[in-house]
């Protein structure tokens, strides 16, 4: 029996009752099938008559004119915050650098004075340094830590002896009010490395405590802390590994 | 006019409380409300775009069709919390640090959504952004309940670094109630979330219906 079907997705009740509707050529009757019946099973002699026209183009031209306008807007956003949003990345890189390699130690700007290296495993780091009268004195370049929820970014001053001027945090996403002590901001912890080396404590206590090593980790967090630990002790490795290089003329 | 615009108003911050009565943004509600603090900053940041965005909506309605409203809603929500993002990094750096963790939250909040269906897109520019601001508003007041409790039970400290968020001139609301490392970790942590938003939750609703109970005539408000 042939059935001549019309089906589409809008139409009467097509769409509020969820069925395909038809009729039956011979009988004339009415043929209501679940939307889930393909076209073709509901006969095997089933012809789909083509839907009325969508209007899909009006749809695309409203929808892509949305994106291209506001795509623009964007871009008129960006690049008016451009410029300052590099200049503070830098203003901060300043500080951080500040914070970690103190001020009496060095008569140049740490910021350009600037050496590029690769790590034990082919990362790129760039390190400042610290010159006081020519000589270097520190330096200072980004440690990377595996946290609780992504990379904590650190930033560590080692003075040319190998002795710790100072660690801080750049950037982590860690629990706000739980893994965040680790920001000179919101506690001391960071604070209890400065003055110690890579043999002082010994490379195996730089842990924290639950892991046999010597530092406390806070209460609710020991991942954090964990992360933090072992990025310092990577970042003493690669200061011993290339202490002569990086101290260079001092 | 004016007793729609309180309507409005007392929809947003109480009747209508997008986290107590219709349950939505329950993501950034309970992720991170772990201070008082946090939760202030996540409700500002979110009130800010979803008042620009229902304005935009709302000026933009008669041209949206049916059936690509919800890709362009997603949109302007987006390009509102991207710019917010851009121009707080670029000028508003200091606030920046501190909020800057919250604000791409945003974009998976089904509050927007629900206004920009619910409201936005059926009404004129100037209610909208009300009825935005003042979602927006109730949005913060609830994120900063949730966020005082738990961090009363959980640390025994009361906005904790709001300086860092409002300046140094509040560092008189830093608090703290309970003596340090007496608090009960499980607040802080995701369940004392759901308890707390559970509970308060439970809270508004006997406050409502003691309200409609006294008041017989006037059933409607608060059930709902």
């Amino acid at each position: 029996m042939l059935v001549r079907a019309w089906a589409a997705m809008h139409g009467f009740g097509v769409q509020r009752n969820k069925r395909w509707h038809g009729t039956c050529e011979a009988s004339g009757k009415q043929i209501i099938r679940p939307i889930m019946n393909l076209p073709h099973t509901l006969s095997a002699e089933f012809v789909a008559t083509k839907p009325p026209p969508p209007r899909t183009l009006m749809h695309g031209v409203i929808l892509g004119s949305f994106c291209l306008g506001f795509g623009l807007v964007l871009a008129i956003t960006d690049r008016l915050t451009l410029a300052d949003i590099a200049a503070r990345a830098l203003e901060d890189r300043q500080n951080s650098l500040s914070q970690v390699i103190p001020a009496g130690i060095h008569d140049n700007n740490p910021v350009t004075d600037t050496l590029l290296m690769t790590d034990a495993r082919d990362k790129e780091i760039t390190v400042y340094r610290a010159r006081k009268a020519g000589r270097v004195t520190g330096v200072a370049y980004e440690i990377y830590g595996t946290g609780y929820a992504g990379e904590i970014k650190l930033m560590l001053g080692i003075a040319a002896d190998g002795k710790l001027l100072g660690v801080r945090v750049l950037a982590h996403k860690e629990t706000p009010g739980l893994g965040d002590k680790i920001e000179e901001k919101k506690g001391d912890w960071i604070l209890r490395f400065t003055g110690l080396s890579f043999t002082d404590p010994p490379p195996e206590r730089w842990k924290v405590k639950r892991d046999g090593g010597q530092f406390d980790q806070f209460a609710g967090a020991t991942i954090t802390p964990r992360g933090v630990l072992g990025a310092i002790r990577g970042g003493l490795e690669f200061f011993a590994a290339n202490k002569a290089k990086l101290t260079e003329g001092s | 006019m004016a007793n729609d615009y309180k309507t409005i108003v007392k929809d947003g911050l109480w009747d209508n409380n997008g986290v107590f009565s219709m349950m939505l943004g329950l993501c950034p509600a309970m992720a991170m409300t772990t201070s008082a603090t946090n939760g202030l900053g996540m409700g500002l940041a979110t009130t800010a775009v979803v008042a620009a965005s229902c304005y935009l909506v709302s000026l933009f309605r008669n041209l949206i069709t049916r059936e690509v409203r919800i890709p362009v809603f997603i949109l302007i929500s987006a390009a509102m919390v991207t710019i917010v993002d851009l121009a707080m990094n670029a000028w508003m750096h200091d606030l920046y640090k501190v909020l800057g963790l919250f604000i791409p939250l945003i974009v998976v909040n089904c509050l927007p959504m629900a206004r920009f269906e619910a409201f936005a897109s059926k009404s004129p520019p100037l209610p909208a952004l009300v009825d935005g601001l003042f979602m927006g508003l109730g949005f913060t007041l609830a994120l900063v309940a949730i966020g005082a409790v738990r961090e009363v039970i959980g640390s025994g400290t009361l906005f904790a670094d709001a300086s860092l968020l409002l300046g140094p001139a509040f560092k008189v609301i830093e608090l703290r109630i309970l003596p340090a490392d007496t608090g009960v970790l499980m607040m802080i942590l995701p369940p004392g979330a759901f308890l707390t938003t559970g509970l308060l939750v439970v809270a508004k609703r006997m406050i409502d219906a003691r309200a409609a109970q006294a008041r017989p005539a006037d059933t409607a408000c608060g059930l709902a």
